[in-house]
């Protein structure tokens, strides 16, 4: 990284906090806009029923279900990036791990609105939790759909706290250069922090920590998500490798949307010489290491159903590649594990056009995996009499659309009202300003 | 942080060098040190002002247990109080309880480590005390020394003799 | 001997240029007879009554040992593709566990002349497997993926050593130069080949040479256990190499307490997910039930004596090192590190027992006695005497990496 001055990593990064232009406002609008006809989509479920879902026998788990598992899996990265890299000392994490973790809790958060929306008769919802209650009902601490609960929730509280501890000290950078009721409200956001050395010796101890819980909570939550599937003896569900595969798959793909939200923020506010390009290199090279992962799970699963002779097994697994479902199938192999292969070229990852384009296409390949998994093996099970195919609907569309407008929505409020580069993680891996250096 | 208000003196620092030496000239000369201000953590502060490990970590461990034990029973006796076999799976299953009880240890680890580190490090606070500049979150490094008198005028010569900014008394 | 370090290195730190202290001779010796000795036991063994028992004790150690090195030759492979420079004074040591690896080749054909005793389905023919699990065709492809991977294991280690000796040699400085950028241009390609080779044919041994073993079980994660499993081995061997050789070898200077630190963290990493992988498979196929899978874990767990060894690597694998690998303070004492080490070596060694016996075993009683200790400690011998044979032939530093600088002392 370039010689920066204390100040001018201050200036440059809190510059991105100043008052948009119209552009800003108009987008932020749309986004809203559509939110709220997306909620309206899902008023008009919960009113007339599930009915206008698509989701029927035998594909009981439609598109609710496969976008729940794609925002969990976008969510992954965010740790990774904060939580995992920091245990390992990777310094290209630190321009980037503030947007990364924003992006785990806000995509945590419409996760965990997907099974609601799922659920229909939303008003029962509280019946997963585990209170006491007067007939004495508590929920099956063995279904896996309980374990989904406790893990996103601690999931979602989780991030939250590491991401807004962190935040403390950038906070107290803002309220320092606030002025007026924008100074009051940052000063009750940065808690009063003052960088005295009795909290930085407490911080600096906590962070390491939450790093090293948030590192196996990460891979749980995924494993979690994955038993959902694995714990089931749906042919093509039912193997062990889910949950290493699909915690790879969701660091595949929250790079993915890693890349596709930092390559336009880093031009629009010009902070590329923070997010520099050996960043997006070195999030480039991980996306190979991830997606020959995914591609190792593809080809292991595709051999261990023939090696097994399970005759629905098999089955099922070539339905996947030649069936109703097949162009899902091939979308899914080519942009998750043929796509990013191009990133082993230098050129390729060190031009935006390239990386754009191909984090858009992981991203893309990685819902239609979930999609591959969850609707094409319900829909191809044990007994032929019982097959059938599924089609989302125009209300579970808009609602899809809504949680990535929902998505965008947030994250542009966050660059425009929290320090979305982390500012003391900078100046820490900078030398500090010492009076021999500046003399020469 | 001990006291709030508080008057003594307090020096502001552009560069991390001459901090150091004026804190190792303090604590050569006798002055007990209040606060130092710094923009980022730095170790050497740590070690010159021969601060231990924080305590926080054994906050995290007493949470972990605790939610690893919180998990685990509530899972049990949620199973006990109606001893149904589902799945063919015993009542008390410790398999899956594994995944209960890790998640529980995570959850509240880490609401401990956090309770601590707020407790420890004084927030919230509402009001920033005296001796607090904006600019300490920005690029200068503070030493605030309390008290009147010898200690204090002491102070303000080892930081005049090391390149300190500014030296500003505070009441 | 390039144990001497020449004038013209850049960066060798002052003290290298003194003999390195040698491997003492004993070592050596004991190494030789614990070698003889297994081979004679193993000999002795296939001719008669105990030929079932020789060759799954044989088979446990082929598969624990060639695990073992190419995992330490991962590691290498990933310390070159993440240009990790804590690592380095490592690197060599790593290195000399991976010596091994042509040893292993020739003894994984050895195999053959065990083939009714070790693969069930040699005699009777596993319905609907004949294709694949057919003993000429197991032999060539996993021929093959060894000879491949044992390749791109020898050829990284050479270009590692390559830059030594043509630094050492009193070559053109202009020709050392670009022989050392070819040669770390190389590694940069080679590390990856590696590191796919590893996972790709690594699974495959696991499928064919354990999973096989029980035709009618499958785990699509098998494979993937046993190659994390192996490198979760393979940081115990060089955490136990590096806390026994700091002295002997003089690296008192080059592996600090930090190192070991380090170590002890990805040690810890990879216990963690080892572990997860071991819960992954034993999760879903308990809670699935289905008859043709949770057989074979069954079996593991419930009758006695494998069921007391499957608690022994529960504790001892991950449990212990678990808590101890929390602590600071001891993941930086050498001592307590190569007592922790050795304590995960010997555990991961009956995982691997735990994996193949119970689907070999027919007998009644517990095969675990003279024999097994005999054709192990005959493994422990050539594996010996191959890291002794590299460290006393090559440099125990990668002096000529440039990444490699003499490390500072962490404060505590």
């Amino acid at each position: 990284m370039e010689r920066f001055t204390y100040q001018e990593v201050n200036r440059e990064i809190l510059r991105t906090l100043n008052p948009p232009r119209k552009p800003y406002y108009f987008l932020v609008g749309g986004l809203f806009l559509a939110v709220l006809y997306a909620a309206s989509c899902w008023a008009y479920q919960i009113l007339t029923g599930m009915g206008v879902a698509g989701v029927m026998h035998p594909v009981n788990w439609g598109i609710y279900l496969v976008n729940f598992v794609f925002w969990v899996g976008i969510a992954h990265s965010g740790t990774l990036i904060s939580a995992i890299l920091y245990l390992l000392r990777a310094r290209w994490r630190t321009s980037i791990a503030r947007s990364a973790e924003a992006m785990t809790v806000f995509a945590v958060m419409i996760a965990g609105l997907f099974p609601f929306i799922h659920l229909g008769r939303i008003w029962v919802f509280y019946w997963i939790l585990p209170y006491p209650n007067q007939r004495d009902l508590w929920p099956n601490f063995q279904s896996p759909l309980v374990f989904d609960m406790i893990a996103i929730s601690t999931y979602l509280t989780v991030s939250f706290l590491f991401w807004y501890t962190g935040m403390i000290p950038d906070l107290a950078a803002v309220r320092d250069h606030a002025t007026g009721l924008r100074q009051k409200i940052y000063r009750i956001l940065s808690l009063g922090w003052v960088g005295s050395h009795r909290q930085w010796r407490h911080y600096t101890s906590a962070y390491v920590l939450f790093a090293a819980l948030a590192t196996p909570l990460v891979i749980s939550v995924h494993s979690v998500v994955s038993w959902d599937f694995a714990l089931s003896i749906v042919p093509g569900w039912h193997s062990t490798i889910f949950a290493p595969y699909f915690v790879a798959g969701a660091i595949h793909s929250g790079l993915a949307m890693v890349l596709t939200l930092l390559i336009p923020l880093r031009r629009i506010f010009r902070v590329e010489k923070f997010i520099t390009m050996e960043t997006l290199e070195s999030i480039a090279k991980t996306i190979i290491f991830t997606g020959l992962i995914v591609g190792y799970a593809y080809g292991v699963e595709y051999f261990m159903a023939w090696y097994s002779g399970n005759r629905v097994e098999r089955d099922t697994f070539i339905w996947r590649a030649v069936g109703h479902y097949a162009y899902a199938f091939w979308i899914m192999v080519v942009c998750n594990s043929v796509a990013p292969l191009a990133f082993f070229f230098k050129k390729v990852r060190t031009r935006l056009s390239s990386l754009l384009l191909i984090s858009v296409l992981v991203n893309i390949g990685m819902w239609y995996e979930r999609f591959v998994i969850i609707v094409g093996s319900m829909a191809h099970e044990y007994n032929p009499y019982s097959w059938g195919n599924y089609a989302p609907t125009w209300v579970e569309l808009s609602i899809m659309a809504g949680s990535f407008c929902l998505f965008l929505f947030l994250f542009f409020l966050f660059v425009k009202f929290l320090p979305s580069i982390s500012i003391t993680e900078i100046k820490e891996s900078l030398k500090p300003p010492a009076r021999e250096r500046s003399k020469a | 942080m001990s006291t709030f208000k508080s008057s003594g003196i307090l020096g502001v620092f552009p560069f991390a060098d001459d901090l150091l030496k004026a804190l190792e000239e303090l604590k050569a000369s006798g002055v007990p040190i209040h606060t130092v201000f710094s923009p980022i953590p730095r170790s050497e502060i740590q070690k010159i002002l021969g601060q231990r490990p924080s305590p926080v970590r054994f906050f995290t461990l007493l949470g972990g247990s605790l939610g690893l034990a919180t998990g685990i029973s509530l899972a049990s006796y949620a199973h006990l109080k109606w001893e149904f076999v589902t799945g063919g799976k015993p009542v008390l299953a410790w398999i899956p309880f594994v995944v209960v009880g890790f998640e529980f240890t995570i959850l509240f680890g880490v609401l401990f480590t956090l309770a601590s580190l707020l407790f420890k490090s004084g927030l919230p606070k509402l009001r920033l005390p005296e001796q607090y500049d904006p600019r300490f979150s920005g690029d200068r490094f503070g030493v605030f020394v309390s008290g009147s008198g010898g200690g204090k005028e002491m102070a303000r010569m080892i930081f005049q003799n090391n390149g300190a900014e500014e030296v500003r008394d505070v009441f | 001997m390039s144990s001497e370090s020449p004038a013209n290195i850049g960066n060798a730190p002052e003290g290298s240029l003194e003999k390195a202290p040698g491997i003492p001779l004993w070592l050596t010796v004991l190494s030789a007879v614990f070698f003889v000795g297994g081979a004679g036991v193993f000999a002795g063994s296939v001719g008669g009554a105990l030929a079932h028992r020789a060759w799954q004790v044989y088979l446990i150690n082929f598969v624990f040992f060639t695990g073992l090195s190419f995992g330490a030759v991962l590691f290498v492979s990933v310390l070159n593709m993440t240009n990790a420079v804590w690592g380095r004074s490592l690197k060599r040591l790593a290195e000399s566990l991976g010596a091994f690896v042509p040893v292993s080749f020739i003894l994984f054909w050895i195999l053959y002349f065990g083939k009714e005793a070790i693969f069930p389905w040699s005699a009777h023919p596993a319905h609907g497997k004949e294709v694949w699990l057919s003993v000429p065709f197991l032999f060539v492809r996993n021929g093959l993926g060894l000879f491949a991977l044992s390749g791109a294991a020898l050829a990284l280690i050479h270009e590692s050593l390559r830059r030594e000796k043509g630094v050492s040699s009193r070559m053109d400085p202009a020709l050392a130069a670009k022989g050392a950028a070819q040669s770390r241009r190389r590694q940069a390609v080679l590390s990856p080949v590696f590191g796919i080779l590893y996972a790709v044919v690594l699974s495959l041994l696991a499928f064919d040479l354990i999973m096989s073993l029980d035709p009618h079980w499958v785990s699509t994660l098998f494979g993937a256990y046993y190659f994390i499993g192996s490198f979760y081995t393979a940081l115990a061997a060089i955490l136990f190499l590096a806390a026994l050789t700091r002295k002997p070898l003089g690296l008192e200077s080059f592996i600090l307490p930090n190192h070991f630190h380090d170590l002890g963290k990805l040690l810890l990493g990879f216990c963690l997910i080892t572990g997860d992988f071991f819960y992954s498979q034993f999760l879903v196929i308990w809670y699935g039930n289905l008859p043709e899978e949770a057989r074979y874990v069954i079996l593991r767990v419930r009758e006695g004596g494998w069921a007391a060894t499957a608690w022994a690597v529960l504790i001892f694998s991950f449990a212990i090192p678990f808590v101890v690998l929390l602590s600071r303070k001891l993941k930086m004492i050498p001592a307590a590190m190569a007592g922790l080490t050795a304590l995960i070596l010997g555990s991961m060694w009956l995982e691997r027992f735990l994996l193949v016996a119970p689907s070999l075993w027919q007998g009644s009683d517990f095969p675990f006695g003279f024999l097994e200790a005999g054709v192990t400690a005959g493994f422990l011998g050539a594996f010996a005497l191959c890291v002794i044979f590299f460290l006393g032939r090559f440099p125990r530093l990668p002096f000529s990496d440039p990444l490699f600088k003499r490390p500072v002392e962490e404060e505590k």
